[in-house]
């Protein structure tokens, strides 16, 4: 039978004040205005009548919305687990305040890096020592806060004063969350792929630092895919457990899925959200095991993986049911040997591409 | 961990009873966990005001027909996992 989901992610809007060249945000999207507070809220009873736990607000950047104090209020009145995902960037310690007075549960804040000026290089805007502000207030007013990094060739080697920072601003977690390659990360591939030796390294210094710190920070490191062998189960598999709601109201098995050619979604609002959730023709598509080619539907590892992730197949290899190609069975792993073997041969910098499409030095 | 320590849950989480899994779950950013009927149980009593004997005996004593000793190593087993996971401190 199929469950009922578990959590909703709320993309509030895609504006953002910064632009990261590892975003994952869609590079292109219809600009379609974004569901209003009354839809919002709507959609998280529903989701709550359903089953949903927990709710996170993220986007873009979720503090553009002037309602999100309304937002999260009302996602708490319904009982919701309610988590922030930020950039931190346009925030006030008052405007924390209020939020966590609203039912804020917590907090998680994003970081570039250690160093002010690679920070703010990867961010593509001066962010660096206001993120830190936001953290020290977070811990001041007493709000459980995760610290998210994402790892790449450029920042990786700092993990080490990445955890001792993320230590310091009394951070509860870390995600060191290794780059995905979709969004933006896909056009900047060839600028933030680590090399091979770079990650072991990483990994190790992480798994250290997991053992010293058990039980005061928790510290996850996110598989990295490109050196995996295995996809990742992205979203613990297509419509199993978790809805995304894009600005524009598409109710969604992942934020990329959208971006899939031929797939239908639904709004949400347009019929009860449990029937798109268990009908909607988009979220059965890639759902079991029939839509799979032989060479995972005779595989062990299926049932762990859920076949990888579908936006990486299509971005990478053309096809919506191909074989993820990180995975060393696929047909088309070279696509992904070759993109390592880049990253372990070049010397040169690469600029990075961002939202606004200048490139940057 | 000894009979004195007190198991408290950390502050990033939140213990809700979810009335579509008619169940208590134990949820933190970005993970949760749904809970049996004892262990709901005595994860309320974690909140940094009850020892673990005290706690063995308020279940004993909400389950009278489950043998003490039953109960304690159900107790200490939850404890000793959450604290594993990092989601409760031992004072
Ligand atoms: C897309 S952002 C939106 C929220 C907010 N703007 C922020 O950056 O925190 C959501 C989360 O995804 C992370 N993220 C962004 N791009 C990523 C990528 N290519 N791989 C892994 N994580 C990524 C961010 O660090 C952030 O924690
Ligand atoms: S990852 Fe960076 S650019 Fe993307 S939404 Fe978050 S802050 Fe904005
Ligand atoms: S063959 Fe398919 S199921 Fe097996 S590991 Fe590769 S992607 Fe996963």
């Amino acid at each position: 039978m199929l469950e009922r989901p578990y959590t909703l992610t709320a993309e509030l809007t895609y504006r953002c004040p910064l632009h990261c060249a590892y975003c994952s945000n869609p590079v292109s999207y219809d600009d379609r205005p974004a569901l209003d507070t009354e839809h919002w809220c709507r959609l998280f009873a529903e989701a709550e009548a359903i089953g949903v736990m927990q709710v996170n607000l993220t986007g873009g950047e979720p503090l553009l919305r002037s309602d999100l104090e309304r937002l999260i209020g009302h996602a708490h009145r319904l009982g919701l687990y309610t988590n922030l995902i930020t950039s931190g960037v346009p925030l006030s310690r008052r405007r924390l305040a209020r939020l966590r007075a609203s039912g804020l549960d917590a907090v998680q804040l994003s970081l570039q890096s250690t160093d002010q000026v690679l920070a703010d290089r990867i961010a593509g805007v001066v962010a660096h020592q206001k993120k830190l502000a936001v953290a020290r207030w977070t811990h001041a007013l007493r709000i459980p806060m995760t610290a998210n990094i994402v790892l790449h060739r450029d920042n990786i080697e700092q993990i080490h004063d990445i955890i001792a920072l993320a230590e310091a601003l009394h951070a509860e977690r870390l995600e060191l969350a290794n780059t995905q390659y979709l969004g933006w990360a896909f056009v900047n591939r060839h600028a933030l792929l680590p090399t091979h030796a770079q990650l072991e390294q990483a990994k190790l210094i992480a798994q250290a630092a997991r053992e010293r710190l058990r039980g005061r920070m928790e510290i996850l490191f996110v598989t990295p895919d490109y050196y995996g062998g295995v996809p990742r189960a992205c979203m613990d598999g297509w419509g199993r457990r978790h809805l995304v709601v894009s600005p524009d109201g598409l109710v969604l098995p992942c934020h990329l899925a959208h971006t899939l050619p031929g797939l239908t979604f639904e709004r949400a609002g347009a019929r009860p959200l449990l029937d798109i959730w268990e009908q909607s023709e988009g979220f059965n598509r890639f759902r079991g095991e029939a839509w799979m080619p032989d060479t995972c539907r005779s595989c062990a590892y299926r049932t762990v993986d859920f076949g990888g992730c579908r936006c990486q197949a299509f971005h990478v290899t053309g096809h919506l049911e191909a074989v993820d190609p990180v995975c060393r069975w696929s047909p088309d792993h070279h696509l992904i040997q070759t993109a390592r073997h880049a990253a372990e041969q070049r010397t040169e910098r690469v600029p990075l591409w961002r939202r606004d499409l200048q490139m940057v030095p | 961990m000894n009979e004195a320590s007190c198991p408290t849950l950390l502050p990033k989480t939140r213990l809700r009873y979810n009335r579509q899994r008619d169940a208590c779950v134990l949820l933190w950013p970005e993970r949760g966990l749904v809970l049996n009927r004892s262990a709901g149980d005595i994860l309320k009593l974690c909140g940094g005001h009850h020892t673990l004997s005290s706690i063995v005996n308020a279940l004993s004593a909400q389950y009278p027909h489950t043998k003490r000793d039953l109960i304690r190593e159900d107790v200490h087993r939850l404890i000793r996992d959450l604290h594993s996971r990092g989601l409760l401190t031992l004072e």
